[in-house]
């Protein structure tokens, strides 16, 4: 290599975050603390949250990566061929985590089979409701199937609180977290800007709300945060801009985004994982039978590579690396994500047909293999700035 | 539930290889029927069903489970996936991990699945079928056979996760479903007519089973391990020859009435086998040359189904029964926490003294039902081994499999 990388900390200026920060710790804590109100932990972003706010119940995304321990946790019961987030779902749960041991119930929407399991097992310890989920997204027989689930799921809900949840309510709800989407989404299209005003890691940050805050504290906090972001001077230069994608990038696992922005100065622009912006390019329809559009909606975000046909999911992956003017992109699947592991190929061709360059990392939560990751991570980011395409996708910036 | 369990140990050693006081066959092997049972086995292979296709008979990969009767009610031939491992499946593997990246840590069974079936792209059998509640890399995979030009079709996912739990609504949603399998086989829906047949004869072939199976505990060497297995494999598709297979069924009763009227005085260890043979039967030598005999049998469904209702709804509550039953396994998207309750069942009915769990290497499913039944019948004190295998018929057993095996079996001697 002809440059090489500066080794030197490059932090972007940072935005301050901790206000959001706080109040998604406050919510945790007050959650764990409150007495009076069901709680509901659910798993996957097939799970209508317009629901759980209409019944009432606290609720909470169970979105958190956990330490080598927490995974050794889980392997209690799934030994080491399920992904380290399946893993650590279960394996809080075993070490009796203040957090999730305070949930009521556990609900989860039938996505890869592997969670499936892990549902199964997590039933050991709270009571779990799996429901169906189809996989032909486009099927009208699917549609009206997902609608009877998820009349079903407010069923459940309404049993579980004692209290029928009013349709009105939902209705409003779906206002509400149409709105939380929304934003989320004009949030991260700031980051087709040349230089981003926040980075990867930031915007994860703010993504986080979503699965912890109500959705009308949620909406409040972002509205701010977002109007901070518009009124922030316009920076100058170009950071090399990179695309995530590939399997769920749980809150707490930040080992890349360090290692990326942290530590080599690049810029995460975009995130195709169900933890970055996926369920925010969809919203429901605030007209007629909400079940209906809660079932249509849902269907229709961007999809997880389980659903079908998988075309979808990677045409809506090489099309916000085309909007987001990245010059490369890091797909990375957790080890035994089948989603991903097994789909790898048919994500890198479409990026290659792109022109490009895709580093592909098989990840887990382990801190071992920190250095040869970062070694792998430096040489790819090298290999783009010595290529020059920091600059040959710069025409399609606010395309 | 009891553990304790009838150590049978005379001293009639002679009769291993030799007729019985009455003059019936105490071992199968000279038998007629274990060899003409052998022989359909050995005839039902990849190239002679590729022939039917070639020959313009409707074939199909997949449909060759739960679906079955329906398939064969649109005149089609289901395949099972398990033909692609049968052989060949180290160079499909290969395949698999460098023509699609498949990642190394996913199971030998769908690495060889898509593998073979890329190898064989350019033969007669164009369609596949699977079933949307199956594990993610089966699933998965079949996104790849699609683009090397077979024609895919998913019946959509639909489970039945607890006993009661919205069963109308499931069952009218699946009825759906397989209504379309009709038509993207056939262009017409389900002829009921046909499928009642099918189901009919199924149930028929089921009881015959079933009577072998119970026959087997009281004349457990006569038909040892492989051939029982290859009973219970031609249950789904009778070797693409059903009037012989039913005939084979019928002589191996006769002849397991006999040998069964004579009380088995040699040693033996009944054992509970969960989970499949998918490396051939290899393993189950190894059973046996332990002094093991496995009379109960946790993969292959034995029910029957109901046949006083529409067949279309027999068939769809068929599935969810088994998935709650967690029979059929994950390709069926059976339930991990439930298929214990048929475990404990057989383990209770045969006098099991001890379970071998056995999976695929790198299955998901596999892993945990395992571990949660390790964990449960510790508890009822009844033993239990975990044995995981490849799908390779081409490996010899390793010498952990034989000594784990082995092992385990002798302990259970103790």
């Amino acid at each position: 290599m002809a440059t090489k990388v500066q080794k030197t900390k490059k932090q972007p200026a940072k935005l301050d975050l901790k206000g959001f920060a706080k109040l998604i710790d406050d919510e945790q804590q007050s959650l764990v603390d409150a007495k009076d109100v069901k709680k509901v932990g659910y798993i996957c972003n097939y799970t209508p949250v317009e629901l759980l706010s209409a019944a009432g119940v606290r609720h909470s995304r169970l979105i958190k990566a956990g330490s080598a321990k927490t995974v050794s946790a889980g392997e209690l019961y799934t030994q080491s061929v399920f992904c380290d987030f399946t893993k650590s779902c279960i394996g809080f749960f075993q070490q009796d985590d203040p957090f999730y041991k305070s949930f009521d119930k556990v609900y989860n929407f039938h996505t890869c089979s592997t969670m499936k399991r892990a549902s199964e097992v997590i039933e050991q310890f709270v009571p779990t409701t799996l429901l169906n989920l189809p996989k032909l997204r486009s099927s009208e027989d699917a549609r009206n199937f997902f609608r009877e689930e998820i009349v079903n799921f407010k069923n459940d809900l309404g049993e579980l609180t004692g209290k029928p949840v009013d349709d009105d309510e939902v209705q409003r709800q779906i206002t509400i977290y149409n709105r939380a989407r929304s934003i989320l989404k004009e949030i991260s299209e700031l980051r087709k800007k040349p230089n981003p005003v926040l980075t990867g890691a930031e915007f994860l940050d703010l993504v986080r709300g979503y699965y912890y805050l109500p959705g009308e504290k949620l909406v409040t906090a972002l509205e701010q945060v977002q109007s901070h972001l518009e009124d922030a001077p316009k920076r100058s230069g170009r950071p090399l801009r990179l695309m995530i994608s590939g399997s769920i990038m749980a809150d707490g696992d930040r080992r890349l985004l360090d290692i990326l922005e942290g530590e080599l100065g690049a810029r995460v622009v975009i995130e195709d994982h169900c933890a970055g912006v996926r369920p925010f390019y969809h919203s429901v329809s605030e007209a007629g039978d909400p079940y209906r559009a809660l079932a249509n909606g849902y269907l229709d975000q961007a999809p997880c590579a389980r659903m079908k046909p998988l075309e979808d999911g990677i045409a809506f992956s090489g099309k916000l690396a085309r909007e987001y003017a990245v010059d490369g992109v890091v797909y990375v699947f957790l080890k035994f994500c089948a989603c991903y592991g097994v789909s790898k190929k048919e994500f890198l061709t479409e990026f290659q047909k792109q022109n490009l360059p895709v580093l592909e990392l098989s990840s887990d939560y382990s801190e071992s293999d920190y250095g040869q990751l970062k070694t792998r991570i430096e040489a790819f980011v090298e290999v783009l700035k010595e290529r020059g395409e920091v600059t040959s996708h710069e025409q399609h910036i606010n395309a | 539930m009891s553990n304790t369990s009838t150590r049978n140990s005379g001293t009639d050693g002679s009769a291993q290889n030799g007729g019985s006081k009455n003059g019936a066959p105490r071992t199968g092997a000279d038998s007629g029927a274990v060899k003409e049972l052998a022989a359909l086995q050995k005839s039902y292979s990849l190239e002679k069903i590729e022939g039917w296709a070639r020959e313009g008979k409707s074939v199909i990969w997949g449909g060759n489970s739960w679906e079955a009767p329906l398939i064969r009610s649109c005149d089609t031939t289901p395949v099972g996936f398990a033909e692609l491992w049968k052989e060949d499946s180290l160079q499909a593997e290969s395949v698999a991990e460098n023509y699609h990246q498949i990642p190394g840590e996913f199971c030998s069974m769908i690495k060889a699945m898509i593998g073979r079936l890329h190898l064989r792209k350019d033969n007669a059998i164009k369609r596949i079928l699977y079933f949307g509640s199956t594990c993610e890399p089966i699933s998965m995979v079949l996104d790849h056979a699609g683009r090397d030009g077979y024609d895919v079709h998913c019946i959509d996912a639909a489970t039945a996760f607890k006993v009661g739990e919205r069963r109308p609504e499931l069952v009218a949603f699946l009825i759906n479903e397989l209504q379309k399998v009709a038509l993207w086989l056939t262009g017409k829906r389900v002829d009921e007519d046909r499928l009642t047949e099918e189901l009919q004869f199924k149930n028929r072939m089921m009881r015959k089973v079933r009577r072998i199976l119970d026959l087997r505990l009281k004349a457990p060497f006569y038909l040892s391990s492989t051939p029982t297995s290859q009973v219970l494999l031609g249950s789904t598709h009778y070797f693409g020859e059903r009037e012989k297979y039913e005939r084979v069924l019928d002589q191996l009763i006769a002849d397991l009435e006999v040998a069964s009227a004579v009380p088995e005085k040699r040693f033996f260890i009944p054992i509970v086998l969960a989970g499949g043979v998918a490396g051939g039967p290899k393993l189950l030598k190894i059973i046996e040359e332990a002094n093991g005999v496995v009379l109960g049998w946790v993969i292959h469904s034995t029910s029957d189904f109901r046949e006083d209702i529409p067949p279309l709804e027999a068939v769809a509550h068929y599935l969810f029964d088994a998935q709650l039953k967690g029979e059929l396994g994950e390709g069926a998207g059976a339930s991990a926490t439930l298929r214990r309750r048929r475990v404990e069942e057989l383990v209770d009915k045969t006098n099991a003294r001890g379970i071998v769990s056995s999976f695929v290497t790198g299955c998901p499913y596999g892993s945990v039902v395992q571990g949660l039944e390790r964990q449960y019948f510790k508890k009822k004190g009844v033993p239990l081994v975990g044995l995981e295998h490849s799908v390779h018929a081409e490996e010899p057993p390793t010498e952990e499999q034989v000594t784990r095996i082995k092992a385990f079996v002798e302990m259970l001697a103790e």
